[in-house]
């Protein structure tokens, strides 16, 4: 019983805000599901699923927000695995509406991380208050910190160096700069990056992303509704989704989720890394990228930073890869997962504009939750317009 | 520490939670040991302390003393941190 192309992406929307104080993050997730429908060609009332989630957002607030905009849905998803949510709620929006549970859902996301002033990755001492955290929360561990050190041990194993990573960033803000509604758009050198500032050893500031607020919907129909609206329908081909931790104590970090969810989402769409036109990888960090890339099956593990060196990553390179600039430079208001497949849509539609990839047939979107090193989950999707 | 209600002018890091399944990892601590389980069913080891195995399922729980010697696996020192923010380097 196959999910491949039983369904599609009708209609996408980033939210254009990068700093909003003066609204709420219902308000953009409100603006972005308006935008949404309206790109899909379709209204709230046609709207019978809703998948959400967010940081800032209580565990009851896909509740709340269904209040805000007065739904009454018969599908609700509200799966909160960190950035790679919206990956997985649209995988599971497919799996909903092919079950007939629902036959309209939206995906959306909403954030002010940036003008509430979260320290999502530096800001230590919290933990979800879940009963693993007492064993770690006392020592002081950060996102950026744990991330750090998987960079330090991609080194020690590979002789990976922060040139390579740095070609990362370099690469997504060429990309940023040719998308309006990047946060960052001057472009940067391997220089530029290797003199930022250390945040956690080796990682530099602009191995970072950055934190805007914003947000962001999708709408998820039948492949035949799909085919019926505005816009080329954009199929969902094949979806994977996992995560990974410290397994008991006996660990090879370097292994991610994406290793499990990548070949998971392959195999039911039928392809292979080779056959992917544009890959969405999640950019928390420059190494977040690398060490996907590797897991994904794109290059082999260890060779990650040869792979994203000469240019590979850019739009008309090799592997395009985060083509609206990415996290690192466009947009990252704590959960970027929307983002991913917000961007594979446009390419698929030939939406891409400056940036557009050539002959985009195939499109990979893979999102990373959580902490590398300490915690984290999986999604992938994989997305052609065939 | 275990039992005792913490004296917040003192010591202001979070503190674990002590329950049956945890009490004794924490205790052994306190003497400066260091323990890791052991399934006395399956024989898998673990760390972080669990009531249950996670390969076999079983209850019975075998304390294993650490060898006292291990390897570090990867560091990071991190400028930037807003709750420990007074133990960053400069």
């Amino acid at each position: 019983m196959s999910l491949s192309r039983k369904t599609a992406l009708a209609g996408v929307y980033e939210h254009p805000a990068r700093f909003a104080p003066e609204k709420s993050m219902f308000q953009i997730m409100a603006e972005s599901v308006r935008g949404a429908l309206d790109d899909a060609g379709l209204r709230i009332q046609d709207v019978d699923g809703v998948c959400t989630t967010g940081i800032g957002m209580s565990g009851m607030g896909i509740v709340g927000f269904c209040d805000y905009m007065n739904l009454t849905p018969n599908f609700v998803d509200s799966t909160s695995i960190g950035g790679s949510s919206f990956v997985a709620h649209t995988a599971h929006a497919a799996a909903a509406i092919a079950a007939g549970l629902c036959k309209v859902a939206v995906v959306v996301y909403g954030s002010t991380a940036a003008s509430q002033r979260f320290a999502i990755g530096t800001g230590g001492g919290g933990g979800g208050g879940d009963p693993c955290d007492q064993y770690e929360v006392p020592f002081g561990p950060t996102t950026v910190g744990a991330y750090a050190m998987m960079a330090a041990r991609h080194m020690h194993e590979y002789g990976t160096t922060s040139e390579q990573l740095a070609e990362i960033a370099v690469t997504m803000r060429l990309h940023a700069s040719m998308n309006p509604a990047a946060k960052y758009r001057e472009p940067i050198t391997v220089a530029d990056v290797l003199a930022s500032r250390i945040i956690s050893s080796p990682l530099h500031l602009l191995d970072c992303c950055i934190i805007s607020d914003g947000g962001g919907a999708l709408v998820v129909t039948s492949a035949e509704r799909g085919r019926d609206l505005k816009k080329k329908p954009v199929y969902i081909l094949g979806c994977g989704e996992t995560v990974r931790h410290a397994a008991r104590g006996q660990r090879d970090f370097m292994e991610m989720a994406a290793g499990q969810s990548g070949p998971l989402a392959f195999e039911r769409a039928g392809v292979a890394p080779k056959d992917i036109d544009l890959a969405m990888i999640y950019d928390s960090f420059t190494i977040t990228v690398l060490m996907t890339l590797e897991n994904l099956g794109f290059c082999k593990r260890g060779e990650g930073g040869a792979f994203v060196g000469g240019g590979r990553l850019r739009f008309d390179g090799a592997l395009p890869t985060n083509t609206d600039g990415g996290g690192l430079s466009s947009n990252h208001p704590g959960m970027r997962g929307i983002f991913l497949v917000i961007e594979a849509v446009k390419q698929l539609r030939g939406e891409g504009g400056p940036r557009q990839v050539r002959d985009c047939v195939l499109a990979l979107c893979h999102g990373t939750g959580g902490t590398l090193g300490l915690r984290h989950s999986g999604a992938t999707l994989v997305l052609g317009n065939q | 520490m275990a039992d005792e209600k913490p004296d917040k002018k003192k010591y202001a890091k979070p503190l674990p939670r002590i329950d049956e399944e945890n009490r004794p990892w924490w205790e052994a601590l306190k003497r400066h040991e260091l323990y890791i389980q052991k399934c006395r069913d399956c024989g898998d080891r673990r760390y972080y302390p669990r009531a249950l195995c996670t390969n076999c399922l079983s209850s019975r729980i075998e304390w294993v003393r650490c060898g006292g010697k291990g390897k570090v696996y990867t560091w990071t020192a991190t400028m930037q941190n807003r709750a420990f923010a007074r133990r960053c380097p400069t």
